[in-house]
């Protein structure tokens, strides 16, 4: 009780000092590293998961005091479902949208031109297979490209620097590692004969270098 | 003057509508003229066709809302031609006054002029007098884009060019003084008069033109007026070319009297077996849909009867004026439509290609070939029905065909078969299905083929229908072979071991017919030019050369993906008809009909550049004279080293590839004909002699079977030995054997189902580069006689003195051979004993499961069933099939497919319960196996594929109209379609054998329940598939609230039985 009582108080009175600043902005990036390894028992491994793409988004964020804020940030993934495997890869149409509230510790928000930041935090991640399903597709006996979604709940880890533009103005360069469960939904094990399986790995991460440009006011 | 000709025309009108030929129903409309027609030219936007009137030195104009002449136009005298603007502004008449001296006719008035009318202006008439006696007239576009044209007009001495604007003259080309003098006696018409004709593409831009036309010598030319080329030639013919031309679209081609030209003047196609019928001819052409609309007077004319029941006491004699409608590349009959009277001028298209206006007899013939589908027409379904008796079935066999109106009209029509034939209705309206009834009593002991044509005849028919020739084969056990019909004149065939394939010209269709060797499947078709006689394929394999009797291109078709390539020209500054091409180590010779000389023409291929060159001499023997008789064929040996070459004279000689000349030539026969070929161990077979390297004869053949009509060396065993076809006639059953001429091991003849094809003996043609001649054939002509066939092609004089009729097929184990009915295909080992069959199991069709039911389509396996393999082609599905038949509970059965270990068939619906499957091939009859045949047993087909997975079951995904597969997976509101077989007994029933009706639609008795994942789908339909022969479908829908998963079971049920319900397994994903 007490505890909490006193770590309420420090925000509190953090918040107040810092004047409630808020902030708003908007985001470009690309995403990579966004796969995972398949292996079976019969057709040898692959890899599944999405395709290098664009990353674009917004976010809308409050200045808690002069170390912490606080943001909500959407992201838009353009980034196609992917197999590669036996020498070759086949894709499928398909988006990702995330949602997520982020913790942002940063040196010294008002007074330095260059500050260090680091940001945590967590939401869901949609993936959309977009694509018009077909009776065959390359690739199937690694996994099968579906039209459909599927939300996962995703944890958002990253870091970078802001630079100071002006007073209001702000340009962020990060790196952002975006981590989810994989949609198996969207790229679906195919279902194998006993004795047979097919096994994908559990943990999607999506590296995605961006930069940001943030208004203050 | 214009009322009185008006009254005049309107009697002329009730006059030929009462009189006339005396024909059930003609095609078209007659507006007489009341004088004597000499052209015509079409103004579509003023909604007029301008006819001018030699006699009466006017053009009188006919309104196209009514087709009725209003007014005329008085013009200078004797207007022979007359050609509109492109813009429509100005019309042009030419004026013929090509005066001669004469002591008892009074002297013409005229002039030689040209009358330029100004439409715009009051049809203000600018003449002009020109040098020479105008002929033909026609415009073309100007580089300037003026509006006005150019007019193209072709005199007695020269090409020129009219600026109808400024009235400004070009000489293009000085020709030589031509055409007749007037006047000359009658009944003598304008175009025999000015022997000439002009006229432009569509595009406006090329004029082609014709002088001499009907006299056997011809020049004719083409102008572009785009670039300002000029090109003439003269043709000389025979019969000869009447004064017509009808230029394709782009102006590259034209048809000018009976052929067709190219722009390097090449005869690229002659309509066969044309006949001289003086002044008759007019065809117009129709680029957009590449139709050739025509009279051409030819042997096939049918002659005029008086129509039953009329009260025409005398029928006008002569030929039917008929109209033939064609491809127009390579003249491929289409149709034949009876015409009110003959077609003696120009012709021209409207704009939508759908009303052709001509000049005929009495003026002008309006045909309105766009809406062929309003008049009355009758059609066959098929061209031939193939009634099999035999052993599996020894009672009277019927087949069914049907009658239509391709316009889907009721029409009437009469039947009248040949003897032993009962048809069933003999008459009545279409559309009709008629039960072709082969009286066994009328054809036992017939152990061939026998052909009977049906002749089919209507009172409002504007069509001439074909026969259907009625084929019927009554074989005993001991005859081998199965007979595949195809209907048709065939002439040649190859075999391609490499594709396992073979192909077989069908001339009177212009065209190869491409076959899967494995399952005597029709793969493709491949257009030829006119009249394919002999085959080659390239030493590569990579291509097949078809020669054309009518045409001097010699077709080039790219095997791989069955496609045509750029022909060869034959001799283009000849005129050589292509008969026989053969394939050596050195180079491709084709034997030619040499236009000029009517010999035969031996000259050299070049793939490369597309081009034939007459050799220059045959070794020391000479080329293109007598000697080389123009009905030789070629051989070339399997291994390329030497081409045969023999004629019905009694010539054969031989070139060598490693010489690269003609190296022996002999003639100790008087005449040769049958069979023919060539070893690859220098030995070579011509008729029934065989010969050595040398050509001396060695000895003959023993042909107490019957006339020699094929040879094929197979050469095994390091000798020369081949496969001997030989049958006494047509209708007797042939024989085959394996003859090594130079060894005792020669086989005892082996009797075949039916005759092979055999050889003509027709006369040489003659002076003619038509190549016509007096022959018979086996197809039928419009009257019912058995001769020429419908679309008037002199086939036996194209099948030659020679046929090859046997093809080994190694690959396939199998031999085939052109027979009656169409090919024979024989087992390789045709003379071994044949063994009993057995059979081993009975399953469904669909996934090879035990459970049947009545209806449904079933899988027999076993050993010995047949001795070929051979997909059933007909429809309804013969009880008889590669000569074995299958019978459940004592009744045969209708049969999709059989070979030695499968066959594939349909249960009758009358079938239930414990049930026993026999089969009886040559070998004898199989042990009687038993089976119980279920109320119902879905099975849903497993043969779908999808990219190179098969074996799919044939769930169908109504949204995207694919099959249902883990990428493809169910949704929720999702529409299925689902074929199977053995649902049973449907409502109302089908005939087994028969294909599934449209209307009413055959839903299945005891209706199934489906089920996903446990929820209920909504049946929409379940029945049979139309148009399927024992092939049932399920239309369901997927409720909302479906379960979703990897592998939800997918569950038909039909109640409790065994068999009764199938279940799959499908992937259903959510929205």
């Amino acid at each position: 009780m007490k505890t909490i009582g006193k770590t309420f108080l420090l925000l509190a009175f953090g918040c107040c000092a810092f004047a409630q600043q808020w902030e708003v902005g908007g985001i470009g990036g690309v995403g990579f590293l966004d796969t995972v390894h398949v292996s079976t028992t019969t057709a040898g491994s692959a890899t599944a998961g999405f395709a290098t793409g664009a990353v674009a988004g917004a976010f809308f964020g409050q200045n808690l005091n002069a170390h912490w804020s606080g943001e909500i940030r959407y992201e838009f993934f353009a980034t196609s479902p992917k197999l590669s495997g036996d020498g070759s890869s086949a894709s499928f149409s398909g988006v990702a949208h995330a949602v997520h509230y982020d913790l942002i510790y940063h040196t010294d928000r008002k007074h330095s031109p260059v500050q260090f930041f680091a940001a945590v935090g967590g939401g869901m991640k949609i993936f959309d297979g977009t694509g018009a399903p077909e009776a065959y597709q390359p690739l199937q006996q690694f996994g099968y490209f579906t039209q459909t979604h599927q939300v996962k709940p995703m944890l958002s880890v990253g870091g970078g620097l802001i630079y100071k533009l002006s007073d209001r103005l702000y340009l962020r360069t990060e790196i952002r590692d975006f981590i989810s469960a994989f949609p198996t939904n969207v790229i679906t094990p195919p279902l194998e004969p006993p004795g047979q399986q097919v096994t994908y790995g559990k943990v999607l991460q999506n590296l995605v270098p961006m930069v940001d440009i943030e208004y203050v006011f | 003057m214009r009322g009185t000709r008006l009254f005049f025309s309107i009697a002329m009108t009730l006059l030929t509508a009462g009189a006339g030929r005396s024909v059930a129903a003609t095609f078209g409309t007659v507006v007489p003229i009341g004088g004597t027609p000499s052209d015509i030219a079409l103004d579509e936007p003023r909604g007029v066709l301008y006819i001018a009137d030699f006699g009466c030195a006017c053009i009188d104009v006919m309104t196209l809302a009514d087709n009725t002449i209003h007014t005329s136009i008085n013009v200078a005298p004797f207007p022979a031609a007359i050609a509109l603007s492109p813009s429509g502004q100005y019309l042009v008449s030419v004026h013929y006054a090509n005066f001669g001296t004469s002591t008892t006719s009074p002297t013409p008035t005229g002039g030689n002029l040209v009358t330029v009318i100004d439409l715009n202006n009051n049809q203000a008439q600018t003449t002009y007098a020109l040098g020479a006696a105008p002929l033909g007239v026609s415009f073309v576009n100007t580089l300037s884009g003026d509006q006005g044209g150019l007019a193209v007009i072709a005199t007695n001495a020269n090409v020129m060019t009219l600026d109808p604007e400024t009235g400004e003259i070009n000489i293009v080309i000085t020709m030589a003084d031509i055409a007749v003098t007037i006047p000359q006696q009658a009944p003598n018409f304008p175009g025999q008069f000015t022997e000439a004709a002009v006229s432009t593409s569509a595009d406006g831009w090329t004029a082609w033109g014709v002088f001499g036309g009907g006299t056997g010598l011809q020049p004719m030319f083409w102008y572009n007026a785009f670039n300002g080329t000029f090109n003439s030639i003269a043709w000389t013919t025979t019969p000869a070319l009447e004064a017509r031309v009808s230029v394709s679209g782009d102006g590259t081609h034209a048809m000018i009297g009976w052929a067709q030209f190219n722009q390097t003047f090449s005869m690229v196609a002659e309509y066969p077996n044309n006949v001289l019928l003086k002044n008759v001819t007019g065809h117009a052409w129709d680029s957009i849909n590449n139709i050739l609309y025509a009279q051409i007077p030819d042997a096939a004319m049918a002659a005029a009867t008086p129509v039953a029941g009329s009260n025409q006491s005398t029928p006008v004699t002569g030929p039917l004026p008929a109209l033939l409608v064609m491809d127009a590349d390579n003249l491929t009959f289409r149709e034949r439509l009876t015409l009110q009277e003959n077609l003696i001028g120009r012709a021209v298209l409207n704009k939508a290609v759908s009303v052709m206006y001509a000049v005929s007899d009495s003026g002008v013939t309006i045909l309105p070939v766009g809406s062929l589908n309003q008049y009355n027409r009758v059609e066959p379904g098929q061209e031939d029905v193939l009634v099999q008796t035999g052993f599996c079935n020894q009672s009277n066999v019927s087949q069914t065909f049907t009658l239509a109106d391709p316009g889907g009209n009721h029409t009437d029509f009469e039947l009248t078969p040949g003897p032993g034939i009962l048809v069933s209705p003999s008459s009545g309206v279409t559309p009709a299905t008629i039960t072709v009834i082969a009286d066994s009593a009328a054809f036992a002991g017939a152990l061939g083929t026998s052909v009977v044509p049906v002749k089919i005849s209507s009172a409002s028919a504007v069509n001439q229908p074909i026969p259907v020739r009625v084929l019927v084969s009554n074989p005993d056990e001991n005859q081998r072979g199965t007979i595949v019909n195809v209907p048709g004149v065939l002439s040649d065939i190859v075999a391609d071991t490499s594709r396992n394939r073979f192909y077989i010209t069908r001339q009177d269709r212009n065209k190869v017919l491409v076959y899967d060797g494995a399952t005597s499947k029709l793969l493709a078709s491949l257009r030829t030019a006119t009249t394919p006689m002999g085959m080659a394929m390239t030493l590569d394999q990579n291509y097949l050369l078809v020669a054309n009797a009518d045409s001097q291109l010699v077709s080039v078709f790219d095997l791989n993906a069955l496609q045509p390539v750029t022909p060869i020209t034959l001799t283009p500054d000849g005129s050589d008809f292509g008969r026989s091409i053969a394939v050596s180590n050195s180079a491709i010779l084709a034997l030619s009909r040499n236009g000029g000389t009517d010999q035969g023409d031996v000259a050299v291929l070049d793939l490369a550049n597309k081009v034939g060159i007459s050799m220059p001499s045959l070794g020391p023997w000479t080329n293109n004279s007598g000697g080389v008789s123009p009905q030789s064929v070629l051989s070339a040996s399997p291994n390329g080293a030497n081409i045969l070459m023999v004629g019905p004279d009694g010539h054969v000689y031989l070139y060598s590839a490693a010489a690269n000349t003609f190296v022996a030539a002999r003639q100790d026969y008087t005449a040769l004909s049958g069979s023919y070929g060539a070893s690859s161990y220098d030995n070579y077979v011509v008729g029934s002699a065989f010969l050595n390297s040398s050509l001396v004869p060695m000895g003959a053949f023993n042909t107490a079977g019957g006339n020699p009509s094929g040879f094929a060396f197979i050469d095994q065993n390091n000798a020369a030995s081949g496969y001997l076809t030989t049958a006494p006639n047509a209708t007797s059953p042939g024989t085959i054997q394996l003859f090594s001429p130079l060894s005792s091991a020669s086989e005892s003849p082996i009797p075949m189902v039916e005759a092979p094809l055999l050889p003509s003996h027709g006369s040489s043609p003659t002076g003619s580069t038509s190549g016509a001649s007096t022959s018979t054939s086996v197809y039928p002509s419009p009257d019912g006689t058995v001769s020429n066939n419908g679309s008037g092609s002199n086939s036996v004089d194209q099948l030659n003195s020679f046929m090859r009729t046997v093809a080994p097929l190694p690959s396939a184990n199998e031999i085939i051979v052109l027979s009656t009915s169409g090919f024979t295909i024989l087992s390789q080992n045709y003379a071994a004993s044949f063994v009993p069959p057995v059979i081993t199991s009975i399953v469904n069709a669909a996934n090879g499961t035990a459970p049947v039911a009545p209806g449904g389509l079933i899988t027999v396996w076993g050993t010995n069933m047949s001795p070929v393999s051979l997909v059933a082609s007909q429809v309804p599905l013969p009880t008889a099939l590669g000569q074995s038949c299958l019978s459940v509970n004592g009744t045969p059965v209708p049969l999709l497919f059989v070979s030695s270990t499968q066959v594939n068939a349909q249960l009758p619906d009358n079938v239930l319960g414990p049930s026993t499957v026999s089969i009886h091939t040559p070998g004898g009859v199989s042990n009687s196996t038993h089976f119980t045949v279920q109320p119902a047993a879905p099975a849903v087909f497993m043969s779908g594929s999808a990219g190179p997975t098969t074996g799919l079951a044939t769930v169908v995904r109504a949204a995207n109209n694919q099959l249902v597969t883990p990428t493809n997976p169910i949704r929720p509101g999702d529409t299925l379609v689902i074929y199977l077989t053995g649902m049973g007994l449907t409502t109302p029933g089908v005939i087994a054998g028969v294909p599934a009706p449209v209307s009413p639609l055959a839903l299945a008795s005891d209706v199934p329940t489906v089920t996903l994942g446990g929820s209920h789908l909504e049946i929409q339909y379940a029945g049979l598939a139309p148009g399927e022969i024992g092939v049932y479908q399920i239309n369901a829908v997927v409720p909302g609230s479906v379960t979703q998963g990897l592998s939800e079971p997918l569950v038909i049920n039909q109640g409790s039985a065994i068999g009764a319900n199938t279940t799959l397994n499908e992937r259903v994903v959510g929205n």
